[in-house]
């Protein structure tokens, strides 16, 4: 044993040799010289006491006191301590498989526990006899012989020997592309079973791809062409972005574009609401939802996933200041919409009775640590002499945020509170790094701020300030979409001049800009909606 | 064959020696070969030491046989590198380079047996990184896995699929 410790770590040439030919190389013959030969009378002493080594370390773990004590414990078990090494040598690595599954399910691995109850149990005493009578295992290892033997043509057939079980496959799987596990769907009918049904597969994988700049999307939503699909790293990567695109049908798709977990979200109408993942290509329409007043309608849905119940949900917010402003939810897999409580006023959050103050928003909610935030900014309204007509100035704003557990509202602070500029911002919220974010966007910066620790306002934390950029009296940053792993930021720039909107890129790290170009140079009108969303399997429906 | 194979039991034996006399831990490969190493590695492998602490650490030779002595050196390289903090992208480079693909699911294997969460996760994107964008066919011969779909449910399936089957690589030669 000392010699084989000091032997110097085997070179890649030597270890191959061996593994050609395990049995047959000189140096396995001289070492195994060294060992004395196993004699029958060895062999014997040793099925009288099983080998402890041989015994399974983690059925051992469980039970560790009866198995290194008795050995009529471990009798119940001689599969593993006769037979296993043999089957283990022949065909290393089902025997391999078989353990990590008896890792996991120690009573159910044991392969033929019922045959050998059959069989009269195998008495220490009469090792002779039980060589007459084959064991069972090695019956059964003798039947698996007369398969095609894996580990000796190997070399010869391409035909893997290892057999990796479902569960770890599915540990390699989910850090595929959605592209190519899809693909593999038809490998075989457990696989896909795994990844077109198995929700926890698609957790795990979401979770995995969530992490993952290559997994995320962005989408460009007009009703002047298809709903197109750029994968976010070939924007970062400045190489031209190539995209796919698809017709959703109904014209009439407007609003806002939700999106969680890989999930979309569009409203169809004002009543109707389609998800649809991309990813799977599977879509819902959700039941119509009725309202008191027709008139008086503009609706923001938003999609979410309440852990509480293990459900998705979609919560409508009629935001049509004439209204009570009334909500709505939907628990997907259910056929109705439920009121819940009301859209708290402007004027009660504020304590404020100024009439003088007029508030505009919500125009999206954000689903973020288990709440939908809103965003209300409140305006004052005066006449401007000079111009003669009303002016409308942002003076503050603040977030109302539903708590899906308490099923609350609360009011949340901005980081800048005040806001005194004379030409007209843009503000929004979005999700950034996994934190709810605010952006603030003025005449010659923006501000993009994450709030680090939800509802807890003084965690608020700038992020990056935007620079004056050429022509930045005509341009404004309505959303900010991503931020990589490197520090660029992917925003939507709206360009008044123009009237159009673009994808803008800021290095922050180099401080510099670009505005990447899409496939056929694509120009995209002021009803665009961008939208990033993940790569998954989850389809709630 | 048989009892060539046999003949390997011989030199295994569990030793129970005081825990204070004996740093090192041995571990045993599936074909008898023993690696001593420190307690730190031992401790990288949750199966290891697990069954170290509940023995109390009154035994220190841990047989495993489901590790052939090929790969055990593997994992407690990586492992060494793991305590240290080298392990760098270079290293992982390096790592992956000289092993084949049956190797590397030995290796993948072994981790998880030892319950090496760091070396499995690593591993697992090498797999997934060496059959990216491969045809199902290979798949299927890389994980040895059997087609248990009629024709005619494979080509519907594919048929349904059809948006995905483009840009797929056309499969290497047998890579081991």
């Amino acid at each position: 044993m000392a010699k084989n410790m000091l032997r110097p770590k085997p070179t890649l040439t030597s270890l191959l040799r061996r593994r050609k030919q395990p049995h047959l190389t000189l140096t396995s013959l001289l070492r195994r010289r060294k060992q004395p030969h196993p004699t029958l009378t060895s062999l014997l002493r040793r099925w009288k006491q099983p080998h402890p080594t041989l015994t399974s370390p983690l059925r051992r773990r469980k039970q560790p006191h009866l198995t290194l004590t008795s050995p009529l414990r471990r009798r119940k078990q001689p599969h593993l301590t006769l037979m296993s090494p043999l089957r283990r040598r022949k065909q290393p690595h089902p025997s391999l498989t078989s353990w990590i599954g008896r890792r996991k399910h120690p009573h159910l691995t044991l392969t033929s526990p019922l045959r050998r109850q059959k069989q009269p149990h195998l008495t220490l005493t009469s090792p002779l006899r039980r060589r007459k009578q084959p064991h069972p295992s090695l019956t059964s290892w003798i039947g698996r012989r007369k398969q095609p033997h894996r580990t000796l043509t190997r070399r010869k057939q391409p035909e893997p020997s290892l057999h990796i079980p479902l569960d770890l496959v599915a540990e390699i799987l989910c850090r595929f592309s959605m592209k190519q596990l899809t693909q593999l769907r038809c490998v075989s009918k457990s696989w896909n079973s795994l990844i077109s049904e198995d929700s926890k597969f698609a957790k795990k994988q979401l979770r995995l791809s969530s992490s993952c700049q290559g997994r995320h999307h962005l989408i460009l939503k007009s009703r002047e062409f298809p709903h197109l699909h750029f994968p976010i790293s070939t924007i970062f990567s400045s190489k031209e972005a190539t995209m796919s695109g698809y017709y959703l049908k109904g014209e009439s798709i407007g609003g806002n574009v939700s999106t969680c977990d890989g999930i979309l979200c569009y409203m169809i109408g004002n009543s109707s609401v389609l998800l649809c993942n991309p990813s799977t290509r599977k879509f819902i329409t959700l039941p119509f939802l009725e309202f008191p007043h027709q008139g008086n309608v503009e609706m923001i849905y938003t999609l979410l996933y309440d852990r509480f119940i293990h459900s998705y949900k979609v919560i409508a917010l009629n935001a049509h200041h004439a209204t009570n402003r009334e909500v709505y939810v939907h628990i997907l897999g259910t056929h109705c919409w439920t009121r819940i409580q009301d859209f708290p006023s402007p004027h009660q959050l504020l304590f404020n009775k100024d009439s003088s103050l007029t508030f505009e928003g919500p125009r999206e909610g954000i689903f973020v640590s288990d709440s939908v935030n809103w965003l209300v900014s409140a305006f004052i309204v005066s006449f401007d002499l000079e111009k003669g007509s009303y002016q409308r100035r942002m003076v503050s704003g603040f977030i109302v945020s539903l708590d899906l557990e308490k099923g609350s509202y609360q009011k949340l602070s901005l980081p800048v509170s005040n806001l005194h500029f004379t030409a007209s911002c843009f503000v929004s919220l979005g999700t950034l790094r996994g934190c709810l974010s605010y952006v603030l966007s003025g005449a010659s910066f923006a501000d993009i701020w994450i709030m680090k620790e939800f509802a807890n306002q003084k965690s608020w934390t700038k992020l990056f300030t935007v620079p004056y950029l050429k022509s930045w009296d005509f341009c404004r940053i309505p959303k900010v979409l991503y931020i990589s792993e490197d520090d660029q930021v992917l925003m939507e720039t709206l360009m008044i001049g123009i009237r159009n909107h673009r994808v803008l890129v800021y290095d922050s790290i180099n401080n510099t800009y670009s505005f990447p170009e899409f496939q056929n140079n694509i120009r995209l009108p002021l009803n665009t909606v961008l939208q990033v969303y993940v790569e998954s399997l989850i389809s709630p429906f | 064959m048989a009892e060539e194979v046999s003949s390997q039991m011989n030199s295994l034996s569990i030793s129970e020696t005081n825990p204070s006399s004996s740093a090192t831990i041995s571990l045993v490969s599936g074909d008898d070969i023993v690696f001593k190493v420190e307690p730190t590695i031992a401790k990288e492998m949750e199966t290891v030491q697990s069954f170290i602490d509940e023995t109390d650490g009154k035994i220190t030779t841990i047989p495993l046989p489901n590790i052939s002595s090929h790969d055990l050196p593997y994992v407690i390289e990586y492992c060494e590198k793991s305590i240290a903090g080298k392990i760098t992208k270079e290293f992982e480079a390096e790592f992956v380079k000289k092993l084949n693909n049956e190797e590397v699911k030995e290796l993948f294997l072994a981790a998880n047996y030892l319950n090496i969460k760091k070396l499995l996760d690593f591993l697992s994107q090498v797999i997934a990184d060496r059959i990216a964008n491969k045809s199902v066919e290979y798949v299927r011969r890389y994980f040895g896995i059997e087609n248990d779909f009629t024709p005619e449910e494979e080509a519907k399936l594919r048929e349904e699929l059809a948006w995905t089957f483009t840009g797929v690589d056309p499969d290497d030669e047998d890579e081991n």
